[in-house]
């Protein structure tokens, strides 16, 4: 690529030309540009974050403190926090508001929104979206619905309590508890909204990955980022309109007098109400259906970034690069027919609890495979630990801590004594939250200098990532003890019972913890928005990565490269390859024999060899092992 | 052998990037994509009619009224007092859906929704007609199919609307029905009015597609692949009420 | 672009029309068939005349389609993408319909 330098100069004058074209309005607030969009979802969903995440800071401190009055409380939460003291009902108003704006603001519109929308077009060779105006309706989609959200916090009554999962009766009867009245109303609302947005960017994410691609990108020579978006976009589409489907019922039961899901028990309960013939666990079969995928919405996104990121900085190939396409492809199959694992404590139909606990376990598979193939592409790498491939380690960590108490979960019988415990807490904050958070930080640090064109402070990066890693654990580790020993999540005060009195130091460990976590995520916000104007000017390849985005020039620039789009003829792991003098190849530099023609593999081997380690030393690892599983075994017969 | 190669180099150019593998456009692909979505929106609301179904006892079998018989006028109430209707079961379709306009005291069951149902696939064919002549750039014919579409869409609307009048007049509302559990008319508003507000929305597209053909929108384009794209979204809404009519009047 | 342009081009207007009849007279037919089924057995209630009438649909739905929708002249990717992902559904329908018989029999 002789001709990059006259291209960037070239770039500078079109970018020139483009600023009398565009104003304001049409450049920040209603651009139809993919990266600007990304960016618009990326700072809304960091201030959806910091919302919710002061959110569970105020919860943290009155489970840890449960009797000490917070005089703060009362000049922020108004008359819910009467005389320093929190109230119950705005504490289950708090984790409620915290969880949806967690998994679907942060989680599934701020990860995907900003990582999709920024890198699809960028990583495929596509000059934008394929519709480009449904992308922006899909951001203001979602930024209304961010608003309504935001503006349940302030009807009367509270915004919705009955959980992130909305279940009825709670969410039915708007009389049940405060929240389930205007607050529930407007939190359905602002979900339709978001169903209505996620569904317009996915159609846009599938169209453009399938339809857009640059001349040369098969698809088995996609970066694995946008084989998960490709993926999640799929997952979400498939699932959000059964979630629209159970929400309309509901509103239908909440405001038209229907009785979907209210049966004889609810009735009787609520006392005075003649409506039955539905059932509660309908609902949940029907949250459930989009509840499962959703989890997967939220996490392959963050395993795709980290399998780039991980590759990027042990400049090795990705370890297993069908494999991880196959096992992105098993998890998003198997995350369809596992979503009952949630409901086994509902009375649900006992056989029904062992198809879900089948396809539950056998998710460990493809999960399995993903882990091993981070840990494989990492060993012996050459690894830079830039703080995007720190958050990307940490991610592969969390995954595995919290995705091992999965299995315990998975079990229709032992989810008896756990079910609805702090031990559920630990095992989805660890493999969900904190994996994605993990993930979506890498993201960030590893994109900022695509997306603003300078760079992070490093220092401030590794502060943030020691502080928020320490402190993700010291947070969700120890609740694995609460849970086991029997202490319910969603609970006001757990000093109320004498035998959970135990916990209480370890409840303000915890908290003490989560205030460290926060004030961490201080350092990441003054070092994210310090930087994008005091940055340090960023190189065109900082990471000297393989993907066809840093072979677009630094500055933005409506249609991404200028003059014409980059052929590809390679895969995009083509890192170390032996015999080459530059440890990285990207993917539109030809190789000698393909003669030109982007549609030839190239004939060089595409793993480079391993020859460090001789055949007659891995037999000798095989027969340790075997010794090993012999000895498990003769141990436990 | 030579002939496997060329497959083969055929299907690598196909996946290769660089066009779309398909060979559709991305519009046409992402109105498949949206329609696969929404027919899991729909497939939602039926799955909830099946559960909420097979929560009641079926009813018994209808040995009173036969079809084209003359109805009582208290024919409601004669069946509760048979207890073909009640609360405790799922109601016979054939007991709750057999009007037909200006045919009043007629046990007619199926008569009009099969009247419904041939309007519908009679205004997916002209929609078809008015794609296949697109591709020929007939103007004038696509609009005249068009306007037959529209037509069909806007008769079976009236239709439904005389259906859910007919409904309701006997009593029936989302909260309460005298036929049997008050699911019964709640998921048939619910599950036709979604498919109504569909079809609604059809007749709306229509309509602008419409009114752009007339302008000559799409012959300056060259092409008429936006009336591709609102048939497939109008067969869409066809294809639902087959499943709409075998599962709520004919199971 | 060159070999792909659509098949459809490989047949005169006249019998992609003769086409279309002919799939509107199959619908009509299958209707016709449903509502003769239905008057036929009226007072006989089971499992398999639901199936019939559900088998039916299917068919239907696939006629419209494959014909209406064009998706019988598109690529087989096409209908991949497309109708692999909607046999999901059949697991949902599959899984609630048991939770939904289970209910009955708790009730």
């Amino acid at each position: 690529m002789s001709n990059t330098h006259d291209n960037h100069d070239a770039s500078g004058h079109h970018e020139e030309h483009a600023h009398h074209e565009e104003n304001f309005v049409s450049k920040y607030i209603f651009s139809m540009d993919h990266k600007m969009i990304a960016k618009q979802f990326l700072i809304t969903g960091i201030i959806m974050g910091t919302i919710g995440m002061l959110m569970s800071l105020v919860f943290r401190l009155q489970l840890a403190y449960p009797d000490t009055k917070f005089a703060f409380f009362e000049s922020i939460l108004g008359h819910w926090g009467k005389d320093g003291k929190l109230d119950p009902n705005f504490y289950l108003a708090l984790i409620t508001i915290h969880g949806t704006i967690m998994v679907f603001y942060v989680l599934t519109a701020g990860l995907s929104g900003t990582f999709s929308n920024l890198l699809i077009p960028l990583q495929v060779g596509a000059r934008d979206m394929a519709s480009p105006f449904m992308n922006m309706l899909s951001y203001w989609f979602f930024f209304i619905s961010s608003i309504v959200l935001l503006c349940s916090l302030f009807v009367e009554g509270g915004p919705a309590s009955a959980g992130w999962t909305v279940y009825p009766p709670l969410s039915a009867l708007p009389k049940a508890i405060p929240g389930s009245g205007a607050g529930m109303t407007l939190w359905l609302v602002a979900m339709v909204l978001f169903i209505v947005s996620a569904l317009l960017g996915g159609i846009n994410y599938i169209t453009t990955v399938l339809n857009m691609r640059t001349k040369g990108m098969k698809m088995t020579r996609m970066p694995l980022t946008i084989w998960a978006f490709l993926i999640t976009a799929v997952l979400g589409l498939l699932s959000f309109p059964v979630l629209l489907g159970g929400s309309l019922l509901l509103v239908f039961d909440r405001s038209f007098g229907t009785s979907f899901y209210l049966n004889e028990i609810v009735a009787e309960l609520a006392g005075g109400i003649e409506r039955t013939g539905g059932s509660p666990v309908l609902f949940q079969h029907l949250f459930w259906f989009l509840g499962h995928p959703e989890v997967y919405i939220i996490l392959l996104p963050a395993l795709g970034i980290t399998s780039e990121v991980i590759a990027t900085n042990s400049r090795k190939p990705i370890f297993g690069y069908r494999a991880m396409i196959i096992s992105i492809l098993a998890i998003a199959f198997l995350s369809f027919i596992v979503w009952g694992h949630h409901m086994f404590m509902t009375g649900m139909n006992p056989f029904l609890g062992s198809v879900f606990m089948l396809g539950t376990l056998i998710i460990a598979v493809p999960s399995a495979v993903k882990t091993f193939n981070y840990l494989a592409t990492l060993w012996k790498g050459n690894i830079k630990l830039t703080p995007a491939m720190l958050f990307a380690i940490g991610l592969v960590s969390f995954f595995i801590s919290g995705g091992l108490t999965g299995i315990y979960l998975g079990n229709a019988a032992l989810d008896i004594n756990l079910h609805d415990t702090y031990f559920v807490v630990a095992h989805f904050h660890l493999v969900m939250g904190s994996a994605a958070i993990f993930g979506m930080m890498s993201g960030i640090y590893h994109w900022y200098p695509k997306m603003f064109g300078t760079m992070m402070s490093k220092s401030l990066g590794y502060i943030h990532f020691w502080l928020t890693f320490i402190s993700a654990y010291c947070v969700f580790f120890p609740m694995h003890f609460m849970g086991l020993a029997g202490v319910p999540r969603r609970y006001y005060a757990n000093t109320a019972y004498d035998q959970f009195n135990v916990f209480i130091d370890m409840n303000q460990f915890i908290t003490i913890a989560a205030i460290l976590g926060g004030i961490a995520q201080l350092v990441f916000l003054f070092n994210f928005f310090y930087s994008i104007r005091n940055g340090k000017r960023s190189p065109k390849n900082p990471w000297e990565s393989n993907t066809l985005e840093w072979t677009a020039p630094v500055e933005h620039l409506h249609g991404n490269w200028p003059g014409e789009i980059p052929h590809v003829y390679r895969w995009p792991y083509d890192y170390s390859k032996p015999g080459e003098e530059s440890d990285f190849i990207p993917q539109n530099i030809p190789d000698e024999s393909q003669n030109g023609d982007p549609m030839v593999e190239p004939k060089a081997p595409a793993v480079p060899h391993h020859t460090e380690a001789p055949p007659m030393q891995a037999q000798v690892k095989e027969v340790v092992m075997f010794a090993g599983l012999k000895r498990l075994f003769g141990f436990a017969g | 052998m030579a002939n496997t190669t060329t497959l083969e180099a055929e299907k690598k150019l196909t996946w290769g990037g660089g066009k779309s593998p398909f060979t559709v456009s991305y519009g046409k692909l992402m109105m498949w994509i949206f329609l696969l979505s929404d027919a899991f929106s729909f497939s939602s609301l039926l799955v909830t009619y099946g559960f909420i179904r097979f929560t009641f006892p079926a009813s018994g079998a209808n040995e009173i009224v036969k079809p084209l018989s003359h109805t009582a006028e208290n024919f409601v109430e004669a069946m509760r007092e048979a207890h073909l209707f009640s609360p405790e079961h799922w109601p016979l379709p054939e007991l709750v859906f057999n009007h037909f306009p200006f045919l009043h005291g007629l046990h007619l069951p199926l008569f009009f929704v099969s009247l419904m149902t041939f309007v519908l696939i009679f205004s997916s064919v002209t929609m078809v007609l008015a794609v296949e002549a697109g591709h020929r750039n007939a103007k004038k014919e696509v609009a005249f199919y068009m306007l037959l579409t529209i037509f069909g869409g806007i008769a079976f609307l009236s239709c439904q609307a005389w259906e859910w009048t007919q409904f309701i007049t006997e009593g029936a509302s989302l909260h309460g029905n005298p036929f049997g559990p008050t699911a019964f008319a709640a998921l048939f508003f619910i599950v036709t009015g979604f498919h109504g507000f569909h079809v609604l929305s059809g007749v709306v597209l229509n309509f602008i597609i419409y009114v752009n053909v007339l302008d000559g929108t799409y012959e300056r384009r060259g092409h008429y692949e936006m009336v591709e794209k609102v048939g497939l979204y109008w067969h869409f809404v066809d294809l639902v009420w087959v499943f709409v009519f075998t599962f709520f009047y004919l199971i | 672009m060159e070999h792909t342009e659509h098949l459809e081009h490989t047949e005169s207007p006249a019998d992609i029309k003769k086409q279309i009849w002919r799939t509107f007279w199959i619908l009509s037919f299958l209707t016709v068939i449903d509502i003769v089924l239905y008057f036929a057995l009226l007072s006989y209630h089971s499992m398999w005349k639901n199936t019939l009438f559900i088998l039916l649909g299917v068919v239907k739905a696939f006629y419209i389609v494959a014909v209406f929708m064009h998706m019988k002249f598109e690529r087989k990717a096409l209908a991949g993408i497309i109708i692999l992902p909607f046999m999901l559904v059949l697991i949902l329908i599959w899984l609630v319909l048991i939770e939904g018989g289970y209910t009955f029999d708790l009730r």
